[in-house]
């Protein structure tokens, strides 16, 4: 098994979460995805054994859902919205945009491992709209330039923390409602920032 | 018109601090549910909660009293708060889960209060990252103070509550489609029956599945009674509910009102109007799964039962303005679009008709329609739900195939010279 003891400790104290240890399957994959970007064949081997189904059974799960992700992805996971209060707000710009920016088609990696682009379906930021998300921090009310601006940003400032707020306040326009609260934590891989997965902190 | 505000008033006294439990118990948080454990019965909340009359704020608008009604009796029962919000339009779980988290926690107290429930879910889509460390922060504090965990408030009263992130699929929100999910499988909707989770849902044991913001309505229920609460907005359709507006407006926005005015009247005041003063040429009531209403429809009364009974729905309470301008072939596109990529890919008739309703869409968007196009997306249409009727008849194991013919039977009963118009004629050599 390759999962390190950590990492073994942490997935242990999240099964244990659960009535009955396959509950845990979909916060391992989790797990696996913000250690090596993309679920591995070596974490299906290993959640298998932890929870006690098969690999295809595991794999079968993975695939299911578009947020594990099958192959490597880059730091920074670029997700676009393009459903329909985006759509008649223009998101096909900011996607052109980005493209154009990153040389990338949907759902494509570039080959530093610094990029991956998609193109995504509603991520509840409407009344903001355009808006996307990098590794699951919402930027709303943006404009095709802007995007373009924060792409600029991430690449050169490459922050090991993404913040929504931060992202926001430079890159950012309208909002679906006032965030109001102030908050410096984020996402630390392109899994989602979460406190029971260990891929969030706050931005000292 | 002006909001009513019940559910988001805390976070409105409070913006700074909202989300954290020092500032929830100083506006009296807790309080309810301590009273409430302490001094009352399961019986009285579930009366309470019946007498107000609160319908499900998940899309369905099931009655919520009449559900917990149902619940059957077991040793292990569990509660699953659906914060799976997808609805393309919909963000109004999002701000209750970021800006009150506590209120959430309070209302799922008091419910497994009433339900004899010890343990309980929040399953909160994964894109919604950033709430869901908001209430998993809330859990967490409202454990250090004795408010979850063993004896709450020095009761006989026990509840653990985990946060479960989802990973990225529609479909989940779907009651069934979320037990599954919580159970460490594909998301796919069960086959009914059996027909209610309350019966039998998470691994077969009875479970409640509520919206994030039908619970987070309790507390304020029972602090102020069921019949209080039954007095704001009308019959049918009482309370408060936030409406997610967004589209072509000047001020998009959450807005929490008493239903019963008509959506023009909402979107002129509180929505400011449409931008650059345009007109609205049509608009969707109630999330990308409802079907459209007309610009010269806006004087319909934004209730559960008005809205049904013009063929539409009240659905999430996403309202979705598209002014005179909008390629509404488009607007179709994106949302039919949108479930081909949910579909879980279960039922034939939704698996490949999404599929090729997008694509003969894209199509005819593109410029490059045949005219045998239009009856061919009305066929198609046609054979996921059969006679293209309100509410739709079902091919499927889940709602999710037909509300992928809502945008078009909209655009073929309202629209049709549109979308001919954007199809080719024959050019003579």
């Amino acid at each position: 098994m390759s999962w390190d003891e950590k990492l073994l400790k942490q997935a242990k104290k999240i099964i244990k979460l659960y009535p009955q240890k396959r509950s845990a399957l979909g916060t391992l994959l989790h797990l696996a995805q913000s250690k090596d970007g993309y679920i591995s064949d070596d974490s299906i081997s290993v959640i298998s054994d932890l929870v006690g189904i098969t690999e295809v059974q595991v794999k079968s799960v993975s695939t299911f859902y578009s947020m594990y992700k099958q192959e490597p992805t880059g730091k920074y996971l670029i997700s676009v919205c393009k459903s329909i209060s985006c759509e008649i707000n223009n998101s096909s710009e900011v996607i052109s945009k980005v493209q154009d920016f990153t040389g990338l088609n949907n759902n494509e990696t570039d080959e530093d491992g610094l990029f991956t682009f998609e193109a995504v379906e509603c991520i509840g930021a409407c009344g903001g709209a355009p808006a996307m998300q990098v590794n699951y921090e919402t930027v709303e009310g943006l404009t095709g330039d802007n995007a373009i601006n924060l792409c600029n940003w991430l690449k050169e400032k490459q922050p090991d923390i993404v913040v929504a707020d931060d992202m926001q306040k430079d890159f950012g326009g309208v909002k679906s409602f006032d965030w109001a609260i102030t908050d410096n934590t984020g996402a630390t891989s392109n899994a989602p920032g979460f406190q029971t997965l260990k891929t969030t902190k706050a931005k000292k | 018109m002006n909001e009513t505000i019940l559910l988001t008033k805390h976070m409105r006294d409070n913006p700074e601090d909202s989300h954290l439990i020092e500032s929830y118990e100083k506006n009296n948080g807790y309080t309810t549910a301590k009273n409430t454990l302490l001094n009352s019965s399961p019986e009285n909340i579930l009366e309470e909660i019946k007498s107000s009359n609160i319908r499900g704020r998940g899309g369905a608008g099931f009655p919520t009293g009449v559900k917990w009604g149902f619940l059957a009796e077991d040793e292990d029962r569990y509660l699953v708060i659906n914060a799976d919000e997808s609805e393309p339009g919909t963000f109004k779980d999002r701000i209750l889960l970021e800006r009150d988290p506590h209120q959430l926690i309070e209302g799922m107290i008091i419910t497994c209060f009433s339900a004899n429930i010890k343990e309980a879910f929040i399953y909160i889509r994964g894109e919604y990252a950033k709430p869901a460390r908001r209430v998993q922060q809330a859990v967490e504090q409202a454990y250090e103070k004795g408010y979850l965990g063993k004896n709450i408030f020095g009761s006989e009263v026990d509840l653990d509550i985990v946060v479960h992130l989802g990973a990225g699929a529609y479909i989940c929100g779907e009651e069934t489609a979320l037990l599954n999910s919580l159970e460490g499988r594909r998301g796919e909707p069960r086959l009914k029956p059996p027909y209610f989770p309350a019966v039998k849902g998470l691994y077969m044991k009875p479970t409640l599945v509520n919206n994030v913001e039908t619970i987070s309505s309790v507390p304020w229920i029972i602090e102020n009674g069921g019949e209080e609460y039954n007095k704001l907005g009308v019959e049918g359709s009482t309370g408060t509910r936030i409406f997610s507006l967004s589209g072509h407006v000047n001020n998009p926005g959450n807005y929490e009102i008493e239903m019963g005015t008509s959506f023009g009247e909402f979107v002129d005041t509180l929505g400011g109007g449409i931008r650059n003063n345009k007109k609205v040429k049509a608009y969707i009531p109630g999330g990308a799964s409802a079907p459209w209403f007309r610009g010269d429809q806006l004087d319909i009364k934004m209730t559960i039962d008005d809205v049904a009974n013009n063929n539409s729905m009240l659905g999430s309470g996403a309202v979705v303005m598209m002014d005179e301008d909008t390629n509404l072939v488009s607007a179709a596109k994106s949302i039919v679009s949108f479930f081909a990529h949910e579909s879980c890919g279960q039922c034939t008739p939704c698996r490949e008709g999404t599929t090729w309703l997008e694509m003969i869409l894209d199509r005819i968007a593109s410029g490059r329609g045949r005219t045998s196009d239009i009856n061919l997306l009305l066929d198609v249409c046609d054979n996921i739900s059969p006679g293209l009727t309100w509410p739709p008849k079902m091919t499927t194991i889940c709602p999710l195939g037909p509300s992928a013919v809502s945008p078009i039977t909209s655009l073929m009963n309202d629209f049709r010279d549109e979308v001919e118009s954007l199809i080719p004629t024959k050019v003579l050599l």
